[in-house]
């Protein structure tokens, strides 16, 4: 049961920067174009800086969920290293709490924006602004999703340990 | 308890304990927000439009532009060019490391872009020649300052602006000597520690292989050169030639050296957005942080309270670069300059110093500030596309950042560095 | 008892600055010290597109900001942006401070803004490596606009190919000649410098887009009456304030150019660049309505 959960979260996770990643290969495709375009053609797409910038918020936003999934974001790990090991638990669960708490009021404040912005337009692409901001809850709801089950695996994991050891102690 | 101590306490405590770094500034930012009563929508709008920039672009697309690059055989063949040029050399490929970030800076205004671009090249390169990873990161890391002293620069501009119509043209024409000794500084640096660490160095290989090596090499180094060329000609921006410089790669890596198969772009594309999220996400987190610094008028009370300590003048100009560096360390380079250029500029003149050496002094403490923890932009690109640490980055540039303080200290008290070149073109 | 916060992009080395300090002390000695009015200046809180959503939130109490990109967030201010619109500063002081500017401002309360003062910033022109005449002098040239429609779709109505591009990077973009002009008002030249690496102004007055005092309207809505009455009044004294330091600064600003070796020309005939903008006007008719540009046109 575990194990199924986990693999289909890493392969959310791997479709979420697969889509991240497509967006960063169009973007490098749009930005040649942008130079050709007005150098060959004598007309600049108007729309591509607008696209572009929207675009980089996009994979910030969703790559940096996927990040959560996999551990990736960058820390400082002077002290959980230096604690004994149930401690160190403790404060690698609280971590992924934190997380989740953050991801939690981006997703409530996201949400806010997209819709404070959504009669509003894009300058160039006649598109909602809100849009651009759209990106926040659902980056947050995978954050959440994410950090959740992190910090439930180890707490299960720390659980199994801690019956081993005391059973070990009862064999001998 | 104050705000601005529950944003700085929250944040070093959050560090500390090992939240990541991009959740700890966010999170404090929060926090502080909260505590003021104001609308918390500020710190989720500011993590994500602070990211809406079009000069962003070049940190996604040059990582990706170096892993097609070290993928495709073509950063392969850069580095074996270069190896023949300086393997003899203690510390030859250190030393192309920041001799490179010169002739990038004189293309690029970013810092963060040279860690993006090279670094996922000469990183690797320079472990496999046998350079440990975290002095390689940090050459990479602190070698890249000199894009914003070297023009062009686009704080210039913004320091030029706030400053009060200082000119553009001579602000550039200022940083040159500035950053070329920064690059010469780090050099004999990096020539020193290759030395004591006993890196490896090479014989040249005979002659023959050089000329193969170099024919080989050929449109691999026409990369830089399109790269240099196409925006020195003003065919695509600084920005652009990120653009540029992906497919330049790509077609080297599928069709001139055939290394690369459409199969490999999925495992090249999935770990670069990874990598450029985090840093991405990162930059957000640290500008919503930077928003409440600026909120709570944070710089300007640190700013009175040490220009409060001495009238000298000697002391006054040093107390300034603290003070910068201080602030470099926790905030990013844009918001500092439109934040510190008008309560420090007065202080400065009264000292005796020219708004223009206070314009380059400016972008070298605030580059140094981009190679510091807790927050800067190069040291979380280099830590990324390095795969290692910022502990241990850190310990790496421990003995840089003195060849950078050198040049700052020579830049502050000798104004002939800055203004040789001003007063040489444009009276 | 309240303490509000004021954004502006212009540095506080810029002359109109003074009238945003006028604003917040005016507004403290009115209230016996009871409205603490904290500016910041020179984008420290970040470009005006954030401050209009920052207000929207309610994360910012007011900014000044130019009115163009509040077309973005109320459509019917994307007539203040259409090219030729303004026969002179005059004109549009009758318009935006008469009927037409409250039916503005009531578009923008329903959006959720509440819109205080416009304040002038003078006439958009070219600024390039060459001279221009005539729209077809524009004919293949490059030229920086900001992200906003009506000014792009105007470039190009001149002939002209209009590039998008943040500002910070339009100086070194005019040094390597990725681009061959921008457009702006003459104080903004000088406050960048801009003369030192594309010399021509020429006077196209191609549009006049006047900056904008605005507020959070909810804060506003709740005020008690006479402190509502107290900041519209300031703000319409910032704004008097506001435009007769314009006023004085730009006839300083042209000489302060010109010694730095700017050149100015006047344009050979105003008329084929109305004829060349007709389009640009056509295209906004469906947005801002065509009874909204007759009454600007028709304000005598
Ligand atoms: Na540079
Ligand atoms: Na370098």
């Amino acid at each position: 049961m575990r194990n199924a959960i986990m693999r289909i979260v890493g392969r959310a996770e791997r479709v979420l920067t697969a889509i991240a990643a497509i967006v960063m290969a169009a973007l490098s495709v749009v930005v040649c174009w942008q130079v050709f375009a007005r150098y060959v053609l004598q007309k600049s797409p108007i729309w591509v800086e607008e696209f572009s910038v929207t675009a980089i918020m996009w994979i910030g936003l969703l790559g940096a969920a996927s990040a959560v999934w996999t551990g990736d974001h960058m820390r400082l790990e002077l002290v959980t290293k230096k604690l004994p090991e149930a401690w160190g638990v403790a404060v690698e669960v609280a971590i992924d709490l934190a997380i989740c708490a953050f991801a939690l009021f981006l997703f409530r404040h996201g949400l806010v924006l997209t819709q404070a912005m959504w009669s509003s337009r894009m300058s160039t692409i006649k598109l909602p602004l809100g849009i651009t901001y759209l990106v926040l809850p659902i980056a947050a709801v995978f954050m959440i999703g994410f950090a959740a089950l992190r910090a439930s695996g180890k707490i299960l994991d720390a659980s199994a340990k801690g019956k081993e050891r005391k059973e070990g102690k009862h064999a001998r | 308890m104050p705000v601005e101590l529950i944003l700085l306490g929250s944040f070093a405590l959050m560090i500390l304990v090992g939240i990541p770094i991009s959740f700890s500034l966010g999170i404090s930012a929060l926090l502080s927000a909260l505590a003021t009563g104001m609308g918390p929508a500020i710190i989720a709008q500011r993590v994500a439009a602070s990211m809406q920039s079009f000069p962003l672009l070049a940190i996604p697309l040059f990582i990706l532009a170096g892993s097609i690059m070290a993928r495709g055989g073509v950063a392969k063949r850069m580095v074996d060019f270069a190896y023949i040029l300086v393997g003899p050399l203690p510390g030859g490929l250190a030393i192309v490391n920041c001799i490179e970030s010169m002739f990038f800076g004189g293309v690029s205004g970013s810092a963060v872009a040279d860690v993006s671009s090279t670094g996922t090249i000469m990183i690797p390169m320079m472990i496999q020649k046998g350079y440990d990873r975290d002095f390689s990161v940090a050459v990479t890391v602190a070698s890249a300052s000199q894009g914003i002293i070297i023009p062009p620069s686009h704080n210039m501009v913004i320091y030029a602006m706030v400053a009060g119509g200082v000119s553009v043209g001579k602000l550039f024409l200022a940083g040159y000597i500035p950053g070329i000794m920064l690059g010469l500084s780090l050099s004999i640096a990096c020539y020193f520690i290759a030395l004591k660490r006993k890196y490896p160095c090479e014989k040249r290989p005979p002659l023959k292989d050089c000329v193969r090596i170099t024919i080989d090499g050929i449109f691999a180094l026409l990369a830089a050169l399109i790269i240099v060329v196409g925006i020195a000609a003003g065919i695509f921006t600084a920005t652009e030639a990120s653009a540029v410089a992906v497919m330049y790669a790509a077609f080297l890596g599928f069709v001139v050296y055939r290394e690369l198969k459409l199969k490999d772009l999925v495992p090249i594309l999935m770990e670069s957005v990874k990598t450029t999220a985090i840093v991405l996400f990162l930059i957000g987190c640290a500008s919503a942080f930077g928003w409440m610094m600026t909120y709570l008028q944070i710089p300007a009370a640190v700013m009175r309270a040490f220009l409060g300590l001495t009238s000298n003048k000697f002391l006054i100009l040093l107390m300034v670069n603290v003070l910068l560096l201080f602030l470099g360390m926790v905030m990013d380079v844009a918001p500092l300059i439109v934040i510190v250029t008008p309560v420090l500029l007065p202080v400065i003149k009264a000292a005796g110093m020219s708004e223009i050496t206070f314009g380059i002094l400016l972008m070298l403490n605030l580059g140094i500030g981009l190679t510091t923890p807790p927050v800067g932009a190069s040291l979380f690109v280099g830590c990324m596309v390095g795969k290692t640490t910022i502990e241990k980055t850190s310990r790496a540039l421990l003995p840089l950042w003195p060849a950078m303080f050198v040049v700052l200290f020579l830049v502050t008290y000798i104004p002939w560095f800055t203004e040789f070149l001003p007063n040489l073109f444009m009276k | 008892k309240y303490n509000w916060k004021l954004a502006s992009v212009l540095p506080d080395s810029h002359p109109v600055h003074q009238a945003l300090v006028f604003f917040a002390d005016e507004l403290a000695k009115k209230s016996n010290g009871d409205i603490k009015l904290t500016l910041f200046p020179a984008g420290q809180l970040g470009q005006e597109k954030d401050y209009i959503e920052a207000i929207k939130i309610g994360s910012l109490e007011f900014a000044k900001v130019s009115s163009g990109p509040v077309g973005q967030y109320a459509p019917t201010f994307q007539v203040i942006s259409l090219p030729l619109i303004w026969r002179n500063l005059a004109h549009q002081h009758k318009v935006l401070q008469g009927v037409v500017g409250k039916r503005l401002m009531a578009d923008l309360d329903k959006a959720g803004y509440k819109g205080l003062a416009f304040m002038d910033a003078g006439f958009r022109s070219i600024t390039a490596t060459k001279p221009i005449y005539s729209p077809s002098d524009l004919k293949g040239l490059k030229i920086r606009v900001m992200q906003s429609k009506p000014l792009i779709d105007t470039v190009n109505a001149l002939g002209g190919n209009a590039v998008p591009m943040g500002q910070s990077e339009v100086y070194s973009a005019l040094q390597t000649k990725v681009i061959d002009g921008w457009e702006n008002n003459e104080p903004t030249v000088l406050s960048f410098n801009m003369q030192e690496v594309a010399k021509y102004y020429s006077y196209t007055r191609h549009s006049s887009i006047p900056d904008f005092l605005m507020m959070n309207k909810r804060l506003f809505d709740g005020l008690p009456k006479n402190i509502q009455a107290m900041v519209e009044q300031t703000a319409i004294e910032a704004m008097e304030k506001h435009n007769k330091l314009w006023g004085e600064m730009i006839d300083k600003t042209i000489a302060d150019l010109k010694a730095k070796g700017m050149v100015f020309n006047e344009v050979r005939d105003v008329t084929e660049f109305q004829k060349a903008v007709g389009g640009v006007w056509k295209e906004f008719e469906s947005i801002v309505g065509k009874d909204l540009i007759d009454a600007v046109v028709n304000t005598k």
